[in-house]
């Protein structure tokens, strides 16, 4: 290989002037943490909208046809949702109630929307290990279990009860206390999130029809075919039910939201003013480089470099610079996602793909930075330098 | 190759002008000159004369606008700038300003002047970096092979550009005043040197100089007067 044989001037170059390298790298990994900000944020508004979904106690979904949204479900009769049960591949279903009520914070008599779920106790829709421990809890009459991520305005909730001392409210009108707390985190749905009984869910909601459920989540045999299961149960249950892949019921939440919020927009705009700002820097760093150094190219070129070599010692330069700065700057993005998550309770999590999304947006701008940069050297004529 | 006793170099009727409309001057006149292979010209002239402007023309690094210009046996007025840039390769140029890259020490600065050269990259480092060392001891810089050129003093600094231009034993030398930094004693060195070269590697020599001294080395004078050449 003759790069390894060359002498690394792009290198050599850069680290000449250690305390601008650092400069060059501390303003590329500014840019960097600010994009993975704006990422982290929107990508977790929306993953976050996905959680109670990834709680479902099974494999696919049953949903009416017009369903919109987690927060907003229609709802449709669960003998239709038993018509599945002896099907093959199907082990066995689980209906979840669906509404939203008003919770009044007895201290300061502010009500606040809650949504509420309805599991069977002994057969609940959701995953939730608290469900499981709390079963005699959660059976008990005229009672809540109560989201700890549900919003502040909700009242003392949380540190009454791991206080050990009782919490009692009023919801819909009815005396209710909370009998326990699970973690599911919220959703744009409502500011607190609680579950019950069916029969207590009745007893919340007296006007709606007990055999009406809004999402019905099924259970699958060991080893069937999910997507198999999914298509014959579509074609039997007709046209005014749908089944859903739990995976598809997840995305389906997240585009519902990106289609109905301008938060894609907002954080994208921020993303671009990020890339922007690591754009610039890497622009002005090699403009002034190149403008420094320019009788030094032009005496290269005098010696026989090509246009092409020269410029690429300054497009190596970029991308030193966008190698440099990624990994710093995806540590502290990484710490930063954990203050967020714990600030905002939203869903913030670094994957590979955004850390890869980054690194080559960084990449490529970084080197058409570069490369603008190096307009001076394409035009640069040896002889007018000496 | 090209037969033993073609020319290196052939200017017929080379005429250059600069600026353009009424600042438009002629700083070349119908210049002829002929080079042979192991041949030292020696270029004087007054300041301003026009030296450096024909000396960049033979190295190709300056265009040229009127007449012939060959090197190499061929003919720069129509070569592309692909073709011009290897022909730049073949070339050893000392500049009148030594033109040494401040990030690089003194080896890797000689070390360009030998990547450029297709034959030397692949020879490797090692190899690469003992001729550099051998041509840095040559022009007695033995003991700063690491230095910066910061820290070179300026007769260093030109001594460091001349191993730069010697390292890869070029077919053509063009030296713009290269003793002009340099004292008695290792201007004498260095212009040995450019005789061995001439010698040993059959290398065609054209430098521009206002030291009386070297003068002997030569074997042809010519002198540049207001653009026109007099032998
Ligand atoms: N890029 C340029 N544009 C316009 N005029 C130029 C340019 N370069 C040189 N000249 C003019 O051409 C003339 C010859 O310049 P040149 O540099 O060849 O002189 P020289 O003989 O090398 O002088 P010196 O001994 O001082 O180095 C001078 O009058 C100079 O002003
Ligand atoms: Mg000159």
């Amino acid at each position: 290989m003759k790069l390894f044989k060359r002498t690394p001037i792009a290198w050599l170059q850069l680290s000449h002037r250690p305390l601008r390298l650092a400069a060059a790298l501390a303003g590329v990994g500014f840019a960097n943490v600010l994009v993975f900000f704006q990422l982290g944020l929107s990508g977790g508004l929306y993953d976050s909208q996905k959680r109670p979904i990834q709680q479902f106690n099974g494999s696919l979904a049953v949903i009416p046809r017009r369903y919109t949204n987690f927060g907003e479900p229609a709802g449709f009769p669960r003998s239709r949702l038993l018509q599945v049960l002896g099907f093959q591949g199907v082990r066995g279903v689980s209906p979840l109630r669906l509404g939203k009520l008003q919770w009044l914070n007895p201290d300061t008599r502010e009500s606040t929307q809650a949504l509420v779920m309805g599991v069977d106790p002994s057969n609940p829709a959701l995953r939730l290990p608290e469900l499981t421990a709390q079963r005699s809890s959660l059976q008990l009459q005229g009672g809540v279990l109560f989201d700890k991520a549900s919003k502040d305005s909700a009242g003392p909730v949380r540190s009454r009860l791991e206080q050990g001392q009782a919490f009692s409210t009023e919801l819909n009108g009815q005396r209710t206390s909370v009998n326990g707390l699970f973690q599911l985190g919220l959703t744009f749905a409502a500011d607190i999130n609680l579950i019950t009984s069916t029969s207590n869910f009745q007893g919340l909601f007296p006007e709606r029809d007990p055999d009406e459920i809004q999402i019905g989540v099924v259970q699958l045999e060991p080893g069937a075919d999910a997507s198999d299961v999914q298509s014959r149960l579509n074609q039997v249950l007709g046209p005014s039910l749908q089944v859903l892949s739990v995976d598809e019921l997840q995305l389906r939440e997240v585009e519902h939201w990106k289609r109905n919020t301008s938060f894609g927009l907002i954080f994208g705009l921020g993303v671009l003013v990020g890339f922007s700002v690591g754009g610039i820097v890497v622009y002005q760093i090699l403009f002034s480089e190149v403008g420094e150094h320019i009788s030094e190219y032009a005496t290269m070129k005098a010696m026989g470099y090509s246009d092409r070599f020269v410029v690429s010692i300054i497009i190596q330069e970029s991308v030193i610079l966008a190698s440099l700065a990624f990994l710093p700057s995806l540590i502290v993005s990484a710490l930063l996602y954990r203050v967020l998550m714990q600030a905002t309770g939203l869903l913030v999590v670094m994957s590979f793909s955004r850390a890869a999304l980054v690194f080559t947006m960084t990449l490529l701008l970084c080197s058409g930075s570069g490369w603008l940069a190096t307009s001076k050297l394409r035009q640069l004529d040896p002889a007018d330098v000496f | 190759m090209m037969p033993e006793s073609a020319p290196l170099i052939e200017i017929s009727n080379l005429n250059h002008w600069f600026g353009d409309g009424d600042q438009r001057k002629q700083v070349l006149r119908s210049i002829n000159l002929t080079v042979q292979p192991g041949e030292i010209t020696i270029l004087l002239g007054p300041s301003g004369s026009g030296k450096t402007t024909l000396l960049t023309m033979v190295g190709g690094l300056r265009s040229a606008q009127d007449g012939s210009l060959r090197i190499f046996n061929e003919e720069l007025r129509e070569t592309s700038t692909t073709n011009l840039t290897k022909l730049r390769r073949k070339v050893g140029f000392i500049f009148q300003a030594h033109n040494l890259m401040p990030y690089l020490n003194a080896q890797q600065n000689v070390r360009l002047g030998l990547e450029v050269v297709p034959e030397w990259l692949d020879r490797g480092q090692a190899a690469m970096n003992e001729r550099c060392n051998e041509v840095l001891r040559q022009v007695g810089l033995g003991e700063r092979i690491e230095y910066y050129p910061a820290k070179l003093s300026g007769g260093q600094k030109q001594r460091v550009a001349i191993a730069r231009a010697l390292a890869g034993s070029p077919q053509l030398l063009l030296a713009d005043e290269p003793t002009a930094a340099l004292d008695k004693e290792s201007g004498r060195d260095v212009v040995d040197l450019f005789r061995n070269l001439a010698r040993d590697n059959k290398t065609a020599i054209v430098m521009v100089t206002h030291d009386n001294k070297i003068l002997d080395i030569a074997d042809r004078i010519v002198k540049l007067e207001q653009g026109s050449l007099v032998e």
